[in-house]
């Protein structure tokens, strides 16, 4: 895929005296507008209703988008990695965008499957790129500090649904006294703001120079590093050869799993465990969750930079597991308990997605870690299908089976501790990644043919 | 180096610190919002559960 000159990364170099911390908020520009996705439940009733269908065909089309996510950023992260972060944002803002504009179009002539191809797929594709382009650039810039970088641009994506769901509750009221007729016109608000919002991000970031370092810092020599912290590069398509790779896959997908599972079923959970709980509090209840995964985000992610990616993988895994098996034993005798545990967990849950860059950063090197991390992602679209799955199918076996309350969700939490105590032994499995992965020494000085190398490969492949 | 170039970088920091600040100003403005938006929910939690 060719590269149009402006947005090609020789282009997008920084210059002199670049302040490095323009790339944080540029990352996040991208971050917090394709966080929204979390918010698009504040459409599915207009939706039912303007398509005058059940709710499943509408909950599809999020679905759609999350496994394109992980596809798209699993094919195209190699592109991502050679074209730079630039065309990639550029890139993103236009799927995203476009995404709203082609769904706009099918909801105003009630055509579901330009739904379907429009927000799901074309955004779907739009949030693959986007969540994987600034990563390797942050690490890039802060090499003495990757989680912190990292989770800075990863807790937009939790932020973003914080902004997008009172917006376009707002939008829907403000356009139209039924939301049904608001739907059009604020996807196409979203577009527009969302496209601005993401070339401003686009046009702001840059590469660092070739050898730039930040003042005062040197690289950590070999003997300086751990054994978990590389000084040498692996290539993506070589990354997915080696057990450390599926080690972290096992990982990102335990933790993902137990975590969506609670937060997919937070709502019903709450007042399930507590009679006395209303629909408005448990709604603040996800809001609380949200938060929680926001801070968790960059809280857990900066706590990486100082005691290691593998002890604290051990902690969301390790501490997670016991707090899962409080909440399926003690959970529903005190409120304040429930809340603190499932806080916690909600906070684990986004630490391990904005710790995973830095964690494949210390195993396979910056060259190509923004396409080793799109691989890593279909982690994400299995676990988005696994969580929610066994929570709801336990849930309605319990059902039927004539229990209520907490007992709904006692066995699928005790599955969950199984899941995470797979996912603890799988970090506990990972060891530095065998030298003969690692690219010759010409090719970690040209990462740029190197990845083309390879993505020419990768295209050959598929 | 020369004055000239003295002054050309300090022009470059000063203005890249006032891009700095307004960047993210535009990215913790609306998360501000997002967040306060968010807390008044929990406050429902709490006050009414």
């Amino acid at each position: 895929m060719a590269t149009i000159g402006f947005l090609s990364s020789e282009r997008s170099i920084a210059g002199p005296g670049f302040n490095r911390w323009l790339i944080p908020p540029a990352a996040l520009m991208v971050h917090l507008s394709i966080g929204e996705v979390y918010a698009f439940s504040v459409f599915k009733n207009p939706l039912v209703e303007r398509f005058g269908t059940g709710l499943t065909p509408i909950a599809i089309i999020f679905s759609i988008s999350i496994v394109m996510l992980g596809l798209s950023a699993a094919v195209f992260g190699t592109w991502v990695e050679r074209a730079g972060p630039r065309a990639a944002m550029f890139t993103a803002a236009l799927c995203w965008s476009g995404g709203f504009v082609v769904s706009a179009l099918g909801v105003a002539t009630t055509q579901l499957w330009l739904v379907y191809l429009g927000y799901g797929v074309l955004g779907g594709i739009g949030l693959g790129i986007g969540y994987i382009s600034p990563v390797s650039t942050l690490i890039k810039w802060f090499p003495d500090r990757p989680g912190l970088a990292t989770g800075l641009a990863i807790m937009g994506f939790g932020g973003g649904a914080l902004i997008a769901s009172p917006l376009s509750s707002t939008l829907l009221g403000a356009y139209a006294s039924n939301p049904v007729d608001a739907i059009v016109p604020s996807f196409l608000t979203l577009g527009a703001v969302y496209l601005v919002s993401m070339m401003i991000g686009a046009f702001v970031v840059r590469l660092p120079a070739e050898g730039w370092q930040p003042e005062g810092w040197t690289p950590p020599t070999e003997e300086e590093t751990s054994d978990l912290q590389t000084t040498a590069d692996v290539s993506a398509s070589s990354s997915i050869r080696t057990p450390q790779f599926w080690m972290l896959w096992t990982v990102l997908f335990c933790n993902v799993t137990a975590g969506i599972g609670v937060l997919e079923q937070a709502s019903p959970m709450i007042q399930d465990y507590f009679s006395g709980i209303t629909a408005a509090a448990a709604a603040g209840f996800v809001g609380l969750l949200s938060l929680a995964n926001m801070a968790g985000r960059i809280t857990w992610s900066s706590t990486s930079d100082y005691i290691g990616r593998k002890p604290i993988y051990m902690v969301y895994l390790g501490v997670g597991l016991v707090l899962y098996f409080v909440l399926a034993a003690f959970g529903a005798s005190s409120l304040v308990l429930f809340l603190l545990v499932t806080v916690v967990i909600l906070s684990f849950y986004g630490g391990g997605f904005a710790t995973i860059p830095a964690y494949l950063k210390d195993m396979f090197g910056v060259a190509e870690v923004g396409a080793i991390h799109g691989r890593l992602l279909t982690a994400w679209s299995c676990a988005g299908v696994a969580g929610p799955l066994i929570i709801n199918a336990i849930a309605d076996y319990q059902i039927a089976a004539g229990r209520t309350g907490a007992d709904l969700y006692t066995l699928s939490l005790y599955i969950m501790v199984g899941v995470l105590a797979v996912g603890f032994v799988a970090n506990l499995l990972v060891r530095p990644v065998d030298p003969r992965f690692h690219m010759e020494s010409g090719s970690e000085r040209e990462p740029e043919k190197e990845s083309t190398a390879s993505g020419q490969a990768a295209g050959s492949e598929s | 180096m020369s004055e000239e170039a003295r002054q050309e970088s300090g022009g470059q920091t000063s203005s890249s610190t006032g891009l700095v600040v307004v960047l993210w100003a535009l990215v913790l403005i609306p998360l501000a919002w997002g967040v306060y938006q968010t807390l008044l929910g929990v406050v429902a939690l709490f006050a009414g559960g």
